[in-house]
């Protein structure tokens, strides 16, 4: 309605055939990348950025491949979520990246949707976002003359904003694989089982040895401003042998550790008791 | 800007403003309206056309990402008058009602029987999760994908003994 | 999935289907063809040479004065032609729905955010889009009420003009029922139970938004094409605000996506803006709605608070109600008296209860205009009921299933208004069948086992049962009339005109069918065309279940005519009875050569209803419907999700005219009801809503429905309906909702008492069920 504004006059759109080409035209004003597109028509329909010039890179092969390398799982920006669905190595080495994909959006949005786009959009409800921080991925980032490597954690600074400076993109989500043993545990709530925006979300990876944890990794979504890794849970099982009474301390460290707010989907406390209470239902699952 | 795309096996060569989306260029450029808006926001599959081969909404494309692409838009599904197998099984099981989104499930339902040609019930639903419908309650949508998977499954048969 | 299996109920009344067959047979709609093709045109398919586009300044406060109205900005872009306000509106600035209060565009006053206040007329519809929002409307605002409660406090700000509250301060309407003494009954109750329950909105979300094209016709006439249920509400709008006589206004409906009652009085306001267009610009001009608008600025379910007592004796059998309720109408009366009557209609369920006391408001709020949705007042009316009877099961210890059957309205009691039911009354078979489906005590055993053992889950199973008055019963008998124009054609093909609608219920195959079996001819011979005003009388609505019940035996009184005039030419050839429908093109070409009329109308008007306001009592249906539901879930106790697993509906609709459609039906308004259950909300923040797409306002997908669901009918058959036919369409909702609904109250063992039930909500009593434990 009144939030609607007319398309920028005279946009222009530009398919970008290589990473040089992209590095010349980014630093343009008013420059956006755009690649599925999923996200950012949404935001341009509805008035919330007017950009002028549309980078498309999703014909960038450099950008578009799934490759194994020195114990790494190696995504392109520009790969779409179905093709990392259908993607074997991912079936293998990374398989809470596929259960949470799965439950991304429809089959049409993941025919579009790229796993750069998911990132970039920063949303706390990010569905990819999870997995990867349970990976300790490192996205690369690459500008003229330079790049860097970050982990996903500090990729996220808000709802919205990401560690991306001016004149720099997103290249390459890069994750080791996970060596073997543990436990998995990923639970989106939604209000229907389909096309959900999650209302929260949890994953988990467990290694467990010698009876105690050797490793804990928990991450969750649509609880903060950006999806983030439980640590203080973590360091809480750690080294521990997992009883009642250090489940249920893990559920209130859990629900302690995460700073959900109120919105149309549900209430902050709500949040805050799932989290708590997932955490719970992963601990006792693993108990068996 | 100008583009060059098959639309239904047919080359179509346009000049187009950056900012138009595929499916407004459909409807409006190409007079293709069985491809319907719904939503505007990748929500309903209402605009669901093949690119490609790939079922996507054509609300969230924009016209000129599609240069050099193919699409498939419900019109192209049949050939002349003869109904293809879904969309007879969509007629013959009860799964139109009001109709409105139709055209995007018999588009969609191409996509999985092209992939996979014999779903089952979890696959149905999982290819058709994009696509809503608030008249049907679903139930025939997915007695009309197991029908058409039959009837594609017996015209092949045909033709190759045919051969 | 079965197909829909079909039981006769053993029922006393004759079976009226003579019958070739082609009553109950599962006909493919002829509809469906141009359907799957893409090929059906929908209102925004259309063009017309010269068409303009329309876009809709809309009020951005709840409640304000407008004390300037600046559009100067708007014409800055050459592409744009004209824009519109108030003043210049040539007839009445109304659109008459029942009262005349609400305006075309506002006047000095804007009541609710989304009213429109001016237009725009441009080239094409992106640049009347740009242009709307150059638009500076100087607002005063003033006090606003939102809450309907609030809205009843004597110190409420006004919301309404006077003329539409006469009953009270911001009070649209009351209404009451008084059956015996409520107080005897009482007495007389070995056990009372009280419930508060309350409902949000539920918004249509047909998958075709609003729209109409408006079209200056010669002499000054207009005509609309537009998406719609009721041609002859929008006829009368369109004429009131351009001053027209009605017989300058032709009305025609485009395929239409959806509407569910949200197509029944909106379109007037939709047709009217566009009216407004063609007539100062004399172009055509079409008026779509983004899905934004739809959502934010047009009719919803009324969201409600229902009070609910119910005593009743040892045995379970009720001695009586007394049920309160205050519904919010928003900021206009648009149906909201009519939707106040229905509730009121269906405050006892299907029940026996010998003294009644309902009371029943509606009150104004500064929010959207509230309006019908399939079952019209009745749905958040059968959860209170049903609520109330399994509150009585568990403090009686008397199952659920049998507590309704002990209660279950049967052929010679009385309803809540004194009427005795004479016929068609197959309530107590629904509930049977449905009992046997699901094995309703082995069933409930296994989910106690099942509980047992289950940690983080549970199921549930829930059972609703509900009645619905078919057609619009004792407080409009005036609109309960439908006509039907028949033509024999030179080859011998039927051409029919009707003034109900097609909206995707199957009406059209529905009447097909009937015409079929009335004339004795295979179904390819007749075509239905397009219903358009100026074709046949005024049909009244297409709602409250009535299309193919009204039109029907319209249709049935058109084919006697055409039959006669049939078998007297028939005769005069020599052609003997039976070979009539093969020989038709021959008696065709005979009404052609000798200039005999092959034309006939028919003309059906709903059989003698009453109501008398005072008391609330009368015979205030011909016929009804009835249905029992059950649904079973699972509940995850961690996260407060429901997985609706399975569905039994056994409906009793009278005859079954086409199985297939049937079935559709149900279990559609199955998923409907599953989501208004669980999941469809709009969150209210003063008078904004928050939900502003399909993104956030959530339906339920195919992932979410149980395909493991079985429908079934009983035909208690109904001898003033076509071959016995009643009312379906409203019924699966009613009663699917419930189902769900209560099968979560049953797996969780505590009450939820508002809706939907959220996943939060569930977990709400999830918890406080393991605090008082």
């Amino acid at each position: 309605m009144s939030g609607e504004k007319e398309f920028v006059q005279h946009l222009q759109h530009l398919k970008i055939g290589s990473i040089e080409d992209l590095l010349q035209q980014i630093g343009e004003p008013g420059a956006r990348i755009i690649c599925g597109g999923t996200d950012l028509l949404v935001k341009m329909r509805s008035g919330a950025i007017s950009p002028e010039r549309l980078l498309d890179i999703s014909e960038i092969d450099a950008l578009r491949a799934i490759e194994e390398k020195d114990g790494r799982i190696e995504i392109g920006a520009a790969v779409t979520e179905s093709e990392i669905l259908a993607s074997e190595l991912v079936t293998v080495c990374l398989p809470l990246l596929r259960t949470a994909l799965v439950h991304l959006g429809s089959l049409q949005i993941r025919n579009r949707g790229t796993l750069g786009g998911n990132l970039v959009n920063a949303s706390p409800a990010a569905d990819s976002a999870v997995p990867l921080l349970l990976y300790n991925a490192e996205l690369i980032l690459q500008r003229a003359g330079s790049e860097r490597s970050i982990p996903v954690e500090e990729f996220f600074r808000g709802p919205g904003q990401t560690a991306l400076a001016s004149g720099e993109f997103l290249r390459t989500v890069s994750i080791p694989i996970p060596r073997e043993g543990f436990d998995p545990f990923f639970h989106k709530v939604g209000r229907r089982r389909a096309l959900a925006i999650a209302i929260a979300s949890l994953g988990a990876l467990l290694w467990v040895e010698g009876g105690v944890v050797a490793e804990a990794r928990l991450a969750a979504g649509s609880v903060a401003p950006t999806a983030i890794r439980l640590s203080r849970t973590e360091n809480l099982l750690t080294g521990e042998k997992i009883t009642p009474e250090l489940i249920a301390q893990a559920r209130e460290l859990a629900a302690q550790e995460v700073s959900p707010i109120t919105d149309i989907r549900a209430s902050a406390g709500y949040r805050r008791e799932v989290i708590g209470d997932l955490v719970e239902r992963f601990l006792n699952e693993v108990v068996g | 800007m100008q583009i060059r795309i098959i639309v239904n096996g047919r080359p179509v060569e346009r000049e187009i403003e950056a900012d138009m989306r595929l499916l407004d260029l459909l409807r409006d450029g190409l007079h293709l309206t069985g491809t319907k808006e719904g939503c505007g926001e990748g929500e309903c599959g209402a605009c669901t056309v093949l690119l490609d081969g790939q079922a996507v909404n054509s609300c969230l494309i924009l016209a000129a990402q599609v240069d050099g692409k193919e699409i498939l838009t419900v019109e192209g599904i049949s050939k002349g008058n003869t109904l293809h197998p879904i969309q007879q099984a969509f007629v013959e099981e009860g799964a139109v009602q009001c109709g409105f989104c139709t055209p995007g499930f018999i588009v969609s339902t191409y996509a999985l029987l092209k992939s996979n040609p014999a779903p089952s019930d979890q696959e149905i639903t999982s290819a058709l999760t994009g696509n809503l419908c608030r008249c049907t309650g679903y139930v025939k949508i997915v007695d009309a994908v197991h029908h058409a998977a039959k009837l594609m499954h017996q015209k092949e048969g045909r033709s190759r003994r045919a051969l | 999935m079965n197909e829909a299996e079909t039981k006769h109920s053993n029922t006393k009344s004759q079976d009226l289907s003579l019958n070739s067959g082609m009553i109950g047979a599962a006909v493919p709609r002829p509809d469906a063809i141009d359907k799957v093709r893409g090929e059906a045109r929908f209102v925004d398919d259309l063009v017309f040479s010269g068409m303009l586009h329309a876009a809709v300044i809309w009020s951005e406060f709840p409640h304000a004065k407008i004390r300037n109205i600046d559009l100067t900005a708007i014409m800055d872009d050459p592409r744009v032609v004209c824009t519109l306000t108030s003043e210049e509106v040539p007839g009445d600035n109304i659109v008459h729905v029942i009262y005349d209060d609400q305006p075309a565009l506002a006047a000095g006053i804007v009541r609710y955010i989304g009213e429109p206040i001016a237009l725009v007329a441009a080239e094409d519809r992106a640049s009347a889009r740009a242009a709307a929002t150059r638009a500076l409307i100087d607002y005063e605002e003033i006090p606003a009420v939102f809450d309907p409660e609030e809205a009843l406090r004597p110190d409420a700000p006004l919301v309404a003009v006077p003329a539409a509250v006469e009953k009270g301060p911001n009070l649209f309407n009351s209404m009451r029922i008084r059956k015996g003494d409520i107080e005897q009954g009482f007495a007389a109750a070995d056990v009372v139970v009280e419930g508060e329950y309350r409902f949000g909105y539920q918004e249509h979300a047909y998958l075709e938004t609003q729209g109409a094209i408006a079209v200056p016709e010669e002499h000054g006439a207009m005509a609309i094409y537009g998406t719609m249920q009721c041609p002859f509400y929008v006829r009368s709008a369109v004429a009131q605000v351009l001053g027209l006589p009605l017989s300058k206004v032709r009305v025609v409906q485009t395929a239409t996506g959806g509407a569910f009652g949200g197509k029944e009085d909106v379109p007037s306001l939709v047709s009217a803006l566009a009216a407004l267009l063609a007539w100062k610009t004399r172009r055509p001009v079409k008026l779509v709605y983004d899905r934004e608008e739809d959502i934010l600025t047009t009719s919803k379910r009324h969201p409600a608070v229902i009070r609910y007592r119910s005593g009743a004796k040892r045995d379970g059998r009720l001695t009586a109600i007394e049920v309160d309720f205050i519904y919010n109408a928003g900021a206009y009366q648009t149906l909201s008296s009519a939707v106040l009557w229905r509730a009121l209609m269906s405050a006892a369920g299907p029940y026996r209860i010998p003294h009644v006391k309902v009371d029943g408001r509606m009150a104004a709020t500064n929010t959207v205009p509230n309006g019908a949705f399939r079952g019209f007042g009745s749905p958040q009316m059968n959860f209170a009921h049903e609520s109330q009877m399994d509150l009585l099961s568990d403090r009686l210890q008397i199952d659920r299933l049998e507590i309704r059957l002990r209660n279950a309205l049967q052929i010679g009691d009385e309803t809540a208004t004194c009427q005795r039911l004479e016929e068609s009354v197959g309530l107590t078979e629904t509930l049977e069948q449905a009992g046997q489906t699901v094995d309703w005590e082995n069933r409930l055993r296994k989910i106690e086992a099942f509980n047992a053992d289950s940690h983080s889950r549970r199921r549930g199973l829930g059972i609703s049962t509900v009645t619905y008055g078919v057609g619009l019963g004792g407080k409009a008998p005036f609109l309960d009339k439908a006509g039907a124009y028949m033509k024999l054609e030179a080859d011998g093909s039927i051409t029919i005109a009707v003034g109900t609608v097609e909206m995707g219920q199957g009406l059209t195959t529905a009447l097909t069918q009937i015409a079929a079996e009335a004339l004795s001819l295979s179904p390819e011979r007749i075509h239905l065309a397009p219903v358009d005003s100026s074709r046949v009388p005024d049909s009244g609505p297409t709602v409250a279940s009535r299309g193919t019940l009204m039109s029907g035996l319209a249709i049935i009184a058109a084919a006697e005519k055409l039959q006669e005039r049939v078998s007297s030419a028939a005769r005069d050839l020599d052609i003997p009875k039976e070979e009539i429908p093969s020989r038709l093109p021959e008696i065709a070409r005979v009404f052609f050569m000798r200039n005999i009329d092959p034309a006939v109308e028919g003309w059906a008007s709903g059989e003698p209803v009453d109501w008398d306001p005072e008391s609330g009592l009368g015979n205030v249906y011909f016929v009804y419907s009835y249905a029992t539901h059950i649904a079973q879930v699972e509940v995850d106790l961690v996260t407060g999700e429901v997985n609706v697993e399975e569905f039994v509906a056994v409906h009793d609709s009278g005859k079954i005219v086409n199985r297939r459609l049937a079935a559709g039906q149900v279990e559609g308004g199955i998923a409907q009801g599953l989501g208004y259950a669980l999941m469809e909300e709009i969150p209210r923040q003063g008078g904004r809503l928050l939900t502003t797409g399909l993104t956030t306002y959530r339906i339920p997908t195919i992932c979410d429905i149980p395909l493991r669901s079985e429908v079934s009918f009983v035909e208690a058959i109904c001898s003033k309906g076509p071959f016995g036919a009643k009312g379906l369409g409203e019924v699966p909702l009613m009663a699917a909702h419930v189902a769900v609904s209560r099968a979560v109250v049953h797996a969780l063992g505590r009450p939820i008492t508002t809706y939907p039930f959220s996943p939060e909500r569930v977990k709400k009593a999830v918890t406080m069920q393991k605090n008082s434990e």
